[in-house]
């Protein structure tokens, strides 16, 4: 009895805190959210301002489904005059969903929850690093003396690569690409083999105490390798450590670089701004995107000069929500593009911090308004013409790859590439 | 002060007062100090003044054209002699002390001789150079060489260096030289260089107005990527007939009609992100906006107007917003649009959630027009570090005292008024330039020296007419329908006409000149001008006429525009038809004019202020301190009034006690004679010569200034108040947040907003202060342990730092449930008041709340004297029972009898800081009205002829103004008017059983003139 008040006053506790932390209160009621929804535009009804506003006004919980059916995208948080942050807002409840027993609808057979879990274990040791390439200096768990200042993350992809095989993706050449490039700045970082999972889905999802282990674990390694710098290509990956791990550990003492953004501010040789004499459609000085960011629909020509008698590729750029708007990085792919010798950059409609959701998060609640929505977006990027669209988040490539396989074939010939390994192939490796 | 100081020379020069900023508000504040004597320096950084007014194109909720009302202003200022109009100029440093400040100002260089120059207009035609016109919101083209309206005030083209094709590498270098081929005056110098002066200035006026946001960074609203997408400043500009289509609502994109049209508020605006703060006009102006559109374009079907809050909180406002939903059919929706996309066939897809369903929804439709924050004016920043005042964290301008004083700058003899300070609308920001002008007065000391009005020219009545005409195009207003050159051929064969001729706009500046040549030259002694109505423009023409040698009663309006243009636009021959017999009707009523003479009287230089509540003392202050003797009476034994009511005070929660303590101090510091418990018995008089009959004395003074705020509503039979003890007002509530008590942990204080405000019959305004009061009431509540709710229809926290509030609110727990507009909310309970029943439209769903107190948030009503004090004092009422302002924009200070003013809640509801405004507003009218010991009386009044009065006493019963008295004398009983209380409105003379009445100027035989011609034919 007394134990059930108990829980039930933490619960009350952790409510009015959840109100407090994510501006709830602040909600003005103006709707902005709602219509901003990709789960609306998809064709369902969920309403972030409804459930703000009943926790907030009568303390009623979302519902079963509806605490899970959220994608933590952010566009409504982007477009929130009072900054009301709903993602967060929706993790926290799902957290106490746990507590009930209220459990989401996992996908793939729940085998990527399990892999969480699995590598929350202390004694874990990985075979996932077998592919790198020669030069890269792997450092087993117990092969760590404090000497390995640069350090670079390699993440889940190897598993996605197992899991994902007959999309042909090539996710490992993501961070093989991202290590090659970051070579030619001059850099030499070691990978960890026995890295964990990030714990970013276990933190949106509400397991705060799996993120937590593998957090600590986590650090505990980069610790032992004196870690003063980390690199990270995953976007997600990137933001947990970036963002996450101060706000839930405390201070980090080693600074978290994402890919992108260090080569942008260090281009690697034969990545460079001069020049304009591209084939392309409208040269701009510099090739750099407007200073306003404003991404007007047009096309960006490339700066280095492209062997005369190849049309520059058509690329487009899909903003990944933890690149972009959970990250805010918008310019650093978009300045790689343009010193990218031979490419143009056509934008889609909405881009930058008003780029629509992939469809799927967190491996959960995967069903037919995803497949819209990835569809929506596939659409998007053909309208521009382009040939790729490019990407950071491996997730999102994951997710409109199945969109695209499930129609039988890769209809219209749009591809979808990480930006990494677009770069190194065109920039470093011209193949 | 005497005449002598105006005339003589220039040896040295008064100090004067630098007013910033030629808008509205720095119009105003210089019109008030120039009448009061003050020299004026307006310094204006465009080339003409007028600011963002002269851009709107209606006016709400009256929908005057705001340019027309307007530019009688602009042209009084040029013309007034205390007024130096240093246009295209900005100040570069202000040193010194408040009284004896050096203001440096740069004067940049036209590249156009200000004193040859006569805006023909020719230059501007042959310059090659086309450029967006700031003017127009960049919807229309302009050239190098410009005025940026037509009605440009001075009338001065001005070549833009930055776009000259001379100046392209940065110095002069000829290259083109067209205009200055074409200037017929040779009036062009590319040699001209900027010009710096210094002046002795005792006080600064700013006056810089606002600028509108460029929507471009909020990407999901698309603005920049469709052209059909506007800002609500592009919208206006599309919407003035003299705009860029000239009044066409088209799709910029195509040209074409739109069948539909998007409105979306807060854009920028309430915005976290951006500006958080309400801009304060945008609920309402949007509503205009619908009428008008709806007005010039049929074709529009579908209004889709997205909002938040509705914040229609002025006189008429909330009736407006009805208007637009009941007559033009706008479909309010209560949501803020998420994104606006391409649409299917051309049209653009709004996308939103629907309040109805809480579903996502769209609509398809072809214009959209973003209502955009109002921000700081540009340059903001560099001014204040000019100045040495200090801005906000939004960029505004910085109050010193927000509260407690409406217009100081964080430095001393620096006043800040209009939108500088924060967003506002016109009245108020009219009613701020009076009171900063009074502030600023100050410290001018005895430098001062009013214009001096001496008696008009009299032309022979006898002499054989000699007529001009003058017909006005009004740009498109009047030309796009009345073909204007013909109506002036017409003219021109008329009996008795000289002269006829055909104008572009009449009523500029460069026009009255030419008017006053022509006068002169053809030797003409009757002036008819056909255009827009008198009431706004014929004092400007009659002015005109004086300066020519003529008297002005020798003049004579047409109203082609409302008549003829305006109500006949479908039927343009028959206009023009019509134009010409009102233009024939004028003319002879013209050839039967009289000259009249104005008479002067002397008058008391002294005023009495009626209420001794927060408004009253500050008016008596103001106007104490410009040295004149001040009478404030108060009914109560106390002085203080509402103010008395209220614990502390939103924003700064200082206590209400100390502010009032405060004020009263200030008050008796002065020579202000002060009494309590009395009221006014009788009043009989006219302007400077008022008597005032209290219970045990009478008073002689010149203005009367009505300040007698209003009283709570109790909302009897409402809510469960009569019934509940628990159920209680705002000013219940006040009490008990009086002292520092701690409510039980818990404790339910729900807040009900609009009780007997807003509603379809009875009082259906807005009461403006009632959500503040709510929301710091609740925000207390909150500190102090309760729990608190407001049910309300719109949370209206639109007042400078109401937003803040609001936040603040929310941020401490406070709910908010939004009730349906036509349901109450339902109170039970058994001896108390225990459970509130109502339908949340937020949740969808009804909703029960337990409570421990009801707080009804009743409107103010007009004080109970105020009924019998317009009466006595013939100050009409508004539909709301508080007092008529002369001008529901221009003139929220005065009323409709000349020497009797309004402040504070006498005119409507209003919160401290914007009563204080219009209190010290008033001053400065005062301070113009008493500055010299006479009035000039007007002149066009009723006389009795005694031989065929039979003293039947009608004309008494019947006059509102209390002129004719029945009198009596050795040979009988008989009628006199007193000239001063007459105001020539002819009632009397039309009800005169045997005509014994003439109404001067209104004869019968001049109006039956005009009969006898138009049936002429």
């Amino acid at each position: 009895m007394e134990e059930a008040r108990s829980k039930d006053e933490a619960r009350a506790a952790e409510v009015a805190s959840l109100i407090k932390d994510t501006r709830a209160y602040l909600c003005i009621d103006c709707s902005k959210c709602t219509g901003s929804c990709p789960i609306g535009k998809a064709g369902s009804v969920y309403s972030p301002r409804l459930l703000v506003q009943h926790l907030v006004l009568d303390g009623r919980d979302p519902s079963e489904t509806e605490v899970w059916r959220c994608l933590t995208c952010g566009l409504c948080r982007e477009r929130c005059p009072s900054d009301v942050d709903f993602p967060r807002f929706i993790s926290r409840l799902r957290a106490t969903a746990l507590i009930d027993g209220n459990l989401p609808q996992t996908t793939h057979g729940g085998t990527f929850q399990e892999l969480m879990r699995i590598q929350a274990n202390e004694r874990l040791r990985q075979n996932k690093m077998d592919w790198l390439p020669e030069w890269v200096n792997a450092r087993g768990a117990d092969d760590l003396d404090g000497s390995t200042e640069d350090v670079y993350f390699v993440g889940c992809a190897p598993y996605f690569d197992v899991v994902f095989a007959d999309f042909d993706l090539d996710l490992k050449g993501t961070h093989e690409a991202a290590l090659e490039l970051l070579k030619a700045t001059g850099l030499n970082p070691v990978v960890l083999r026995d890295e964990r999972c990030c714990g970013h889905d276990a933190l949106w999802s509400g397991d705060v105490e799996l993120f937590r282990k593998l957090a600590g674990r986590n650090l505990e390694m980069f610790k032992a390798a004196g870690v003063k710098r980390l690199f990270v290509s995953c976007p997600e990956g990137y933001h947990t450590f970036a963002h996450e791990y101060p706000a839930h550990l405390g201070e980090l003492g080693f600074e978290v670089i994402n890919t992108v953004k260090y080569l942008a501010d260090n281009p690697p040789p034969g990545f460079d701004m001069e020049g304009d004499t591209n084939t392309g459609t409208r040269p701009k000085a510099g090739g750099v995107v407007e200073a306003d960011g404003a991404g007007d629909g047009g096309a960006v020509t490339c700066g280095a000069a492209a062997d005369a008698s190849t049309r520059p590729e058509e690329v487009t750029y899909h903003d990944s929500c933890r690149m972009g708007r959970f990250s805010g990085i918008y310019d650093e792919p978009r300045k790689m593009l343009a010193m990218t010798r031979g490419v143009t950059l056509k934008e889609m409609e909405f881009t930058r911090a008003q780029a629509p959701c992939c469809g799927s998060n967190l491996w959960i609640n995967c069903d037919s308004l995803s497949k819209k929505m990835q569809m929506e977006l596939l659409e998007e990027a053909r309208k521009t013409g382009a040939g790729v669209m490019l990407t950071a988040c491996d997730k999102c490539r994951i997710h409109l790859a199945c969109a695209l396989m499930q129609n039988g074939h890769v209809s219209d010939g749009l591809k979808t590439d990480n930006i990494l390994r677009f770069l190194y192939r065109k920039g470093v490796r011209k193949t | 002060m005497t005449a002598k100081a105006a005339t003589t020379g220039k040896p040295t020069p008064p100090r004067g007062i630098l007013v910033i900023g030629g808008g509205v508000a720095g119009i105003q504040a210089a019109l008030d100090l120039g009448k009061a004597g003050a020299k004026v320096y307006l310094v204006e950084r465009t080339p003409s003044v007028g600011g963002r007014m002269a851009q709107l194109d209606k006016t709400l909720p009256t929908n005057d054209c705001s340019i027309c009302i307007l530019s009688p202003l602009l042209v009084e200022a040029l013309r007034h002699p205390n007024i130096d109009l240093l246009t295209y100029a900005e100040v570069t440093a202000l040193e010194g002390t408040p009284g004896n400040f050096k203001a440096r100002v740069l004067k940049r260089s036209r590249f156009v001789n200000e004193h040859d120059c006569i805006g023909c207009g020719v230059c501007a035609r042959v310059c090659p150079v086309s450029v967006p016109n700031e003017f127009e919101a960049g919807m229309g083209d302009r050239g190098a060489i410009y005025v940026p309206m037509a009605q440009a005030t001075p009338l001065i083209y001005t070549i833009d260096k930055e776009n000259c094709l001379n100046f392209a590498g940065g110095t002069y270098e000829p290259v083109c030289g067209k205009c200055a081929e074409a200037c017929p005056k040779k009036a062009i110098d590319f040699e001209i260089e900027n010009e710096e002066i210094e002046l002795d200035v005792a006080s600064v006026i700013v006056a810089t107005g606002f600028d509108e946001m460029n929507p471009r960074p909020i990407r999901n609203l698309s603005y920049g990527d469709h052209k059909d997408i506007l800002t609500g400043l592009e919208f206006e500009r599309m919407l003035n007939a003299a705009g860029p289509t000239g009044g066409r609502v088209v799709k910029p994109s195509d040209g074409s009609a739109p069948t539909s049209l998007a409105i979306v508020q807060c854009v920028g605006s309430r915005d976290e992100r951006y500006h958080s703060y309400c801009s304060r006009v945008c609920c309402v102006y949007s509503v205009k906006q619908c009428i008008v559109a709806k007005d010039h374009q049929p074709a529009i079907k579908d209004f889709h107007y997205f909002y938040r809050d509705m914040r229609a909180y002025g006189r008429g406002f909330e009736e407006f917003y009805h208007r637009g939903r009941d007559e033009t059919g706008v479909n309010f929706i209560k949501s803020s649009p998420a994104s606006i996309t391409t649409g299917s066939n051309d049209k653009l897809r709004v996308r939103y959630e629907d309040p109805a369903t809480a579903r996502p929804a769209s609509v398809d439709v072809d214009l959209v027009v973003l209502t955009c924050a109002m921000i700081a004016s540009a340059g903001t920043p560099e001014l204040a570090r000019v100045l040495g005042v200090d801005v906000e964290k939004d960029g505004y301008f910085k109050l010193k005292d927000p509260l407690g004083d409406p217009v100081a700058s964080t430095r001393e003899g620096v006043f800040l008024c209009g939108c500088a300070s924060g967003p506002k609308d016109i009245p108020d920001s009219v009613a701020q330039a009076s009171a900063a002008g009074a502030r600023a007065l100050a410290y001018v000391g005895e430098d001062k020296s009013p214009v001096e009005e001496g008696p008009l020219p009299m032309n022979d009545p006898e002499e054989e007419p000699r007529i001009g005409v003058f017909v006005c195009h009004c740009g498109h207003n009047i030309a796009g329908v009345v073909d204007s050159k013909a109506v002036a051929e017409f003219a021109a064969r008329l009996p008795g006409v000289a002269y006829a001729t055909d104008n572009l706009y009449t009523c500029s500046d460069d026009t009255q000149t030419k008017i006053e040549q022509i006068i002169k030259r053809k030797k003409l002694n009757r002036v008819v001008v056909a255009a827009c109505t008198p009431r706004t423009h014929e004092p400007l023409f009659r002015e005109t006429c004086t300066k020519a040698g003529l008297n002005p009663y020798l003049f004579d309006m047409a109203n082609i525009r409302d008549q003829c243009s305006w109500v006949h636009s479908d039927v343009p021959e028959e206009a023009t038809e019509k134009s010409k017999d009102l233009v024939r009707m004028a003319a002879f009523r013209a050839m039967n004019l009289k000259p009249l003479q104005r008479k002067r009287v002397e008058i008391d230089r002294s005023a009495l202020v009626l209420g001794g509540g927060i408004s009253g003392i500050q008016c008596a202050i103001d106007i104490a301190r410009q040295g004149l003797d001040v009478v404030l009476i108060e009914k109560e034994p106390a002085l203080g009034g509402l103010l008395r009511n209220l614990d502390h005070l939103f924003p700064s929660g200082a206590a209400a006690s100390d502010l009032l303590k405060a004020k009263i101090e200030e008050l008796e510091s002065l020579p202000i004679a002060v009494f309590k418990g009395q009221e006014i018995e009788a009043v009989d008089g006219f302007v400077g010569n008022f008597e005032v009959k209290l219970k045990d004395r009478e008073l002689k003074t010149g203005a009367i200034i009505l300040a007698t705020g209003g009283i709570a509503r109790e909302p009897k039979g409402r809510l469960g108040y009569d019934e509940f003890d628990n159920v209680i007002t705002s000013s219940d509530f006040e009490k008990t947040l009086g002292g520092t008590e701690k409510f039980n942990e818990g404790e339910h204080i729900v807040f009900i907003q609009c009780v007997g405000a807003r509603e379809e019959e009875g009082y259906t305004g807005c009461s403006r202060y009632c959500c503040q009061v709510s929301l710091k009431q609740a925000l207390e509540a909150v500190k102090r342990g309760a729990q608190a709710t407001i049910i309300h229809r719109d949370i209206r926290s639109f007042t400078r730092f109401g937003e803040d509030l609001y936040r603040d609110a929310r941020n401490a727990g406070v709910s908010f449930i939004r009730r349906k507009d036509d349901e109450d909310v339902d109170v039970r309970g058994n001896g108390r008041a225990e459970t509130l029943g109502v339908f949340d439209t937020t949740l969808l769903s009804d909703v029960e709340l337990e409570c421990d107190t009801v707080v009804l948030a009743v409107p103010l009503l007009p004080s109970d004297t105020t009924a019998r004090l317009g009466e006595m004092l013939r100050i009409p009422l508004g539909s709301d029972g508080f007092f008529l302002e002369k001008h529901i924009k221009l003139g929220p200070l005065e009323t409709n009898t000349e020497g009797i003013f309004l402040c504070g809640c006498a005119q409507y509801p209003k919160d401290i800081p914007d009563s204080l405004a219009q209190a010290s507003g008033v001053a400065a009218k005062v301070g113009a009205l008493l500055s010299k010991p006479y009035v000039n009386l007007e002149p066009a009044t009723a006389f009795v002829r005694r031989q065929l009065c039979r003293a039947c006493g009608t004309c008494v019963d019947i006059c509102e103004y209390h002129a004719p008295e029945l009198k009596q004398d050795e040979t009988g009983e008989y009628v006199e008017i007193n000239e001063a209380l007459c105001k020539g409105c002819g009632t009397c003379a039309s009800h005169c059983p045997t005509s014994a009445i003439v109404a001067k100027h209104y004869t019968d035989e001049q109006i039956e003139s005009m009969i006898d011609i138009l049936f002429e034919k």
